[in-house]
């Protein structure tokens, strides 16, 4: 189970040598890394699409069309 | 000397996933090289989930004056998008923004950001506008952070953080956070012999045991600096030097204790080893001990000169029943 979650672990970072002490860990210590990653890249994408709606009233009216462009091709 | 840098990594990982730094202890075991590599990478898988969106907000900003940037950054994205955006932009467009920008905000997006991925940025930063988001940033003991800017900021601008940095414990505290060994040997380089000084007696007479982090300083530069560094702590009273021998025994530091007191001169070793006799002689054979585990044999052999003649005899029995134990075990 705890090699399934390395696995997992593994799976969502950058491919390359090293990471095989993750095999060691206990199942909790790599529920809480697998959960801390994700739960930070959702929090981080909720931030953004925010920040992009909110950023929108800002932009003078003339600009937001092309803005729209680049932000939502 | 590997599990302070081992816990300074813990508590990088924490922050990036938002965690307390007591929820990650079970990696504690592990190699200061592996949990940077396990944070760098989960850092990258972090920065590259929103990459896509954040290249087109960077894309965006060519389009709307500095001023503006700066209150909708301020305003809506908050000091971690903002960081994650700053390396994405032009570096010139990116460093007028940040003079816009009050310096608490820049503090806290400071702590967000990965100093190598706005290297350009924070060179065309006036030295003036660093000190100032320094000076914030020491209100708060952002040590770590600081730290992390080491490896980035030029020598003039260092220096110039140097100089607002009155307290021996915090300057102390971010050195032992620097990661790379060049910059700190260069940071260390830049303080004055009566700072560096100041800053280990203080390490020795701090009651909240700052001498791991003044040893961890002192294992990670070149030899001429740690016997530099060595030689000022041997120099310090005997209450003093008794009160770092005990840190390093409450510490099991003593693999780190080996290097720093072969890099001494004669007489800075010769004060070490008969003021630890006197003082502990548990100590010695736990030194003996760790010079055993971790290969410092040669080290310590030709240190054992100046010991009394009973601690003396006790460690060369020690090294003799090591070195037939690992005979017979082939």
């Amino acid at each position: 189970m705890a090699n399934k979650q390395a696995d997992e672990l593994r799976s969502k970072l950058k491919p390359g040598a090293g990471l095989e002490f993750l095999n060691e860990l206990d199942k909790d210590s790599l529920t809480l890394l697998n959960k801390g990653l994700d739960d930070a890249k959702k929090s981080e994408h909720q931030a953004l699409d925010k920040a992009i709606e909110g950023s929108m009233t800002m932009i003078p009216f003339l600009l937001r069309g092309a803005f729209k462009k680049i932000l939502f091709p | 000397m590997s599990q302070l840098s081992t816990r300074a990594e813990i508590i990088k990982l924490a922050r990036l996933l938002k965690l307390k730094e007591a929820q990650l202890a079970s990696l504690e075991k592990y190699e200061v090289a592996q949990l940077r590599d396990l944070r760098e990478r989960m850092s990258a898988a972090l920065y590259d989930s929103s990459r896509p969106h954040l290249v087109r907000v960077a894309a965006a900003t060519k389009l709307i004056p500095i001023a503006l940037i700066a209150a909708i950054g301020e305003k809506f994205y908050g000091p971690l998008l903002c960081a994650r955006v700053t390396g994405l932009m032009s570096p010139e467009r990116a460093a007028e923004v940040a003079a816009k920008l009050p310096a608490t905000f820049l503090a806290d997006l400071s702590i967000e950001l990965d100093p190598r991925s706005a290297k350009e940025v924070i060179a065309l930063l006036p030295a003036s506008l660093v000190v100032t988001v320094a000076k914030e940033m020491l209100k708060r003991r952002e040590h770590i952070t600081m730290a992390r800017f080491v490896d980035v900021l030029s020598d003039k601008v260092i220096r110039a953080v140097m100089d607002i940095i009155k307290d021996d414990r915090a300057l102390l505290e971010i050195a032992f956070f620097v990661e790379s060994p060049d910059r700190l040997e260069a940071l260390i380089g830049m303080i004055p012999e009566e700072r560096l000084r100041s800053i280990i007696v203080t390490a020795a007479n701090d009651e909240n045991n700052l001498w791991p982090e003044a040893l961890s300083m002192m294992t990670q530069v070149g030899d001429k600096l740690r016997g530099k560094m060595g030689d000022i702590t041997a120099s310090l009273s005997d209450e003093q030097l008794s009160a770092v021998i005990a840190a390093v025994e409450r510490g099991g530091m003593w693999s780190a204790w080996v290097g720093v007191l072969s890099a001494m001169s004669v007489e800075s070793q010769r004060r070490v080893l008969i003021l630890a006799d006197v003082e502990s002689p548990e100590a010695l054979s736990a030194l003996a001990t760790a010079a055993k585990e971790h290969g410092l044999w040669n080290q310590l052999l030709p240190l054992l000169k100046f010991m009394n003649d009973a601690p003396r005899k006790q460690l060369e029995d020690l090294f003799e029943s090591i070195k037939s134990t690992l005979k017979n075990m082939g």
